[in-house]
């Protein structure tokens, strides 16, 4: 009995780590970015919302207290259609709309607002919780992760990985010891000159857009594919890319809404 | 029985998960302090051909090296020593001799005669090789006939771990508990302009030569067969010392090396 108990709590545990869209560093690498692009007025309304949270004043927490389904969903022509309110962009529309009249709104409903708009614009951006409508990759499949190059290692001794949580984990805990200011650097560096063309757009805009970036990640893809560290290497400069465009699109949405 | 066997797939899938690697971590440390130390000319180009920092780049030599392309600098991570401390040329197969090819062909403006491709490739093998050179276990002395200085496995965490695997694997976690790059920066990058510059001085060679001498007092340390956190504290103690004083030598002579690179 005590070991169903524990297996329980460990299941869990193991479900919120799942509902988590970036590993450690991921979410507070994109806020902090994201922060480099906001308006002064953005960024104070911004740090006022966040400290009404007596829990916890910082973006520590920032997982909305109601979030019951972390998928964003396309059809199959890629757009982004649903109006189901478990939807990660009718949730991000909804809370916008909480922060743009948010003097109508409690203070509770102002924090859960900037909490989702926050987490969820993660959401949209990890392979892991995108969905596409005829595309059963999208649901989920397993990789062989290869230490070496995929033609030198057997396969019997390459770790079965899935393929979402090598996006959701793997790809960002290779820098060790990094941490989410190094990682936004790195991200300025890198995509310093994109801001335009990244925030440019709608949410579904943007839901589409990463539909497209998944769309090509899983041209040619398919169960049991060897990764090897090559692929990882490629893998990590697309996932450097859709971090910078979350974190552009973040502060372009937050300077909308909080003006 | 099921239930157990599925506790334990749980339990694994956490613990990997987690893992983390000493040899990814110190290179990263190493590339850290050494952006701090670029200058501007060297850190506008270093944008300009990585378009990252060099922490960034600091493992990427071990990612590649199992690849075809790159598969003749799997030799080029470490360094061998003589019973006298003079570093084996072994026909190309150390990290000296590239640090100081690569950093002679592109000094005083030859950098201008490479492609891009090769600027980045030799910067990012750069950025290993300088950190590499300086990690204990890769300044090896093979060729030495006394016992002291051949590998020889410890217990960590009551399991067998092998020299070499010791300081790619775990030293760092156990030296520096918990530390980021940051920490890493904010506490070893603490030496006056003076001593840099003195550390900084001389060649790749004079370097090796230096850690050829240097690196024989970590197998003294560690004693054979035991358990690491059952080693005398002072043995513990010095070691660290060691570690942190290899970290900064590999992270200012790497912000050096690139700097005269760069230089204008």
């Amino acid at each position: 009995m005590a070991m169903k108990r524990f297996l329980l709590l460990l299941v869990s545990v193991a479900t919120i780590l799942s509902a988590q869209a970036w590993s450690g560093i991921g979410n507070p690498a994109t806020r902090a970015f994201a922060k480099q692009f906001m308006t002064p007025e953005a960024r104070k309304e911004n740090a006022r919302i966040w400290k009404l949270n007596k829990k916890y004043p910082a973006e520590k927490s920032d997982k909305p207290t109601d979030l019951r389904w972390n998928k964003v969903t396309l059809d199959a022509d890629l757009r982004s259609t649903t109006t189901y309110e478990g939807d990660v962009v009718v949730q991000m529309e909804r809370a916008a709309e909480v922060l743009r009249n948010r003097k109508n709104y409690s203070e509770k409903e102002q924090i859960e607002a900037m909490r989702t708009v926050t987490y969820n614009m993660i959401l949209l951006h990890t392979f892991g919780n995108i969905s596409i409508e005829g595309n059963e990759l999208t649901n989920g499949f397993f990789v062989l992760l290869s230490s070496g190059a995929a033609a030198d290692v057997n396969a019997s001794k390459m770790r079965k990985y899935k393929w979402q949580t090598l996006w959701n984990r793997a790809i960002l805990l290779r820098h060790y010891g990094f941490t989410a200011d190094m990682y936004a650097e790195e991200l300025a560096i890198s995509h310093g000159n994109n801001k335009d063309a990244f925030s440019a757009g709608t949410i579904r805009d943007w839901a589409a857009d990463m539909g497209a970036e998944l769309s090509k990640q899983l041209e040619g893809a398919k169960p049991n594919m060897v990764v090897d560290r090559l692929k990882m290497l490629e893998y990590e400069t697309v996932n450097d890319r859709i971090m910078a465009k979350a974190g552009y699109r973040l502060a372009a949405l937050l300077n909308d809404v909080l003006k | 029985m099921k239930l157990r066997l599925v506790l334990v797939a749980l339990c694994l899938a956490f613990v990997s998960a987690e893992a983390m690697a000493w040899s990814g971590l110190t290179h990263n440390a190493i590339g850290h302090i050494a952006d701090q130390h670029l200058t501007p000319e060297a850190k506008a180009k270093r944008n300009h051909y990585l378009n990252h920092t060099l922490a960034y780049y600091a493992s990427w030599q071990d990612e590649v090296a199992w690849s075809k392309e790159y598969a003749e600098t799997r030799f080029w991570h470490a360094v061998r020593f003589d019973a006298k401390n003079r570093f084996q040329y072994r026909e190309g197969r150390n990290a000296i001799t590239h640090i100081s090819r690569i950093w002679n062909e592109m000094r005083n403006g030859g950098y201008k005669k490479l492609d891009d491709s090769t600027i980045v490739v030799n910067l990012k093998l750069l950025t290993h090789m300088v950190g590499d050179m300086h990690c204990p276990s890769h300044n090896m002395y093979d060729a030495d006939p006394s016992p002291k200085v051949k590998r020889f496995s410890i217990l960590y965490k009551g399991k067998k771990v092998y020299w070499h695997k010791f300081w790619d694997s775990s030293a760092s976690s156990y030296f520096h508990r918990k530390w980021t790059c940051r920490d890493y920066q904010k506490n070893l990058d603490v030496l006056t302009p003076k001593q840099i510059a003195k550390i900084c001085k001389g060649t790749p060679e004079q370097w090796a030569k230096q850690n050829g001498k240097d690196m024989r007092e970590p197998y003294t340390l560690l004693i054979p067969h035991t358990e690491l956190s059952e080693m005398p504290a002072e043995n513990i103690a010095r070691m660290t010392e060691i570690v942190d004083l290899q970290i900064q030598r590999g992270a200012y002579r790497l912000a050096h090396v690139i700097n005269d690179i760069f230089k204008e």
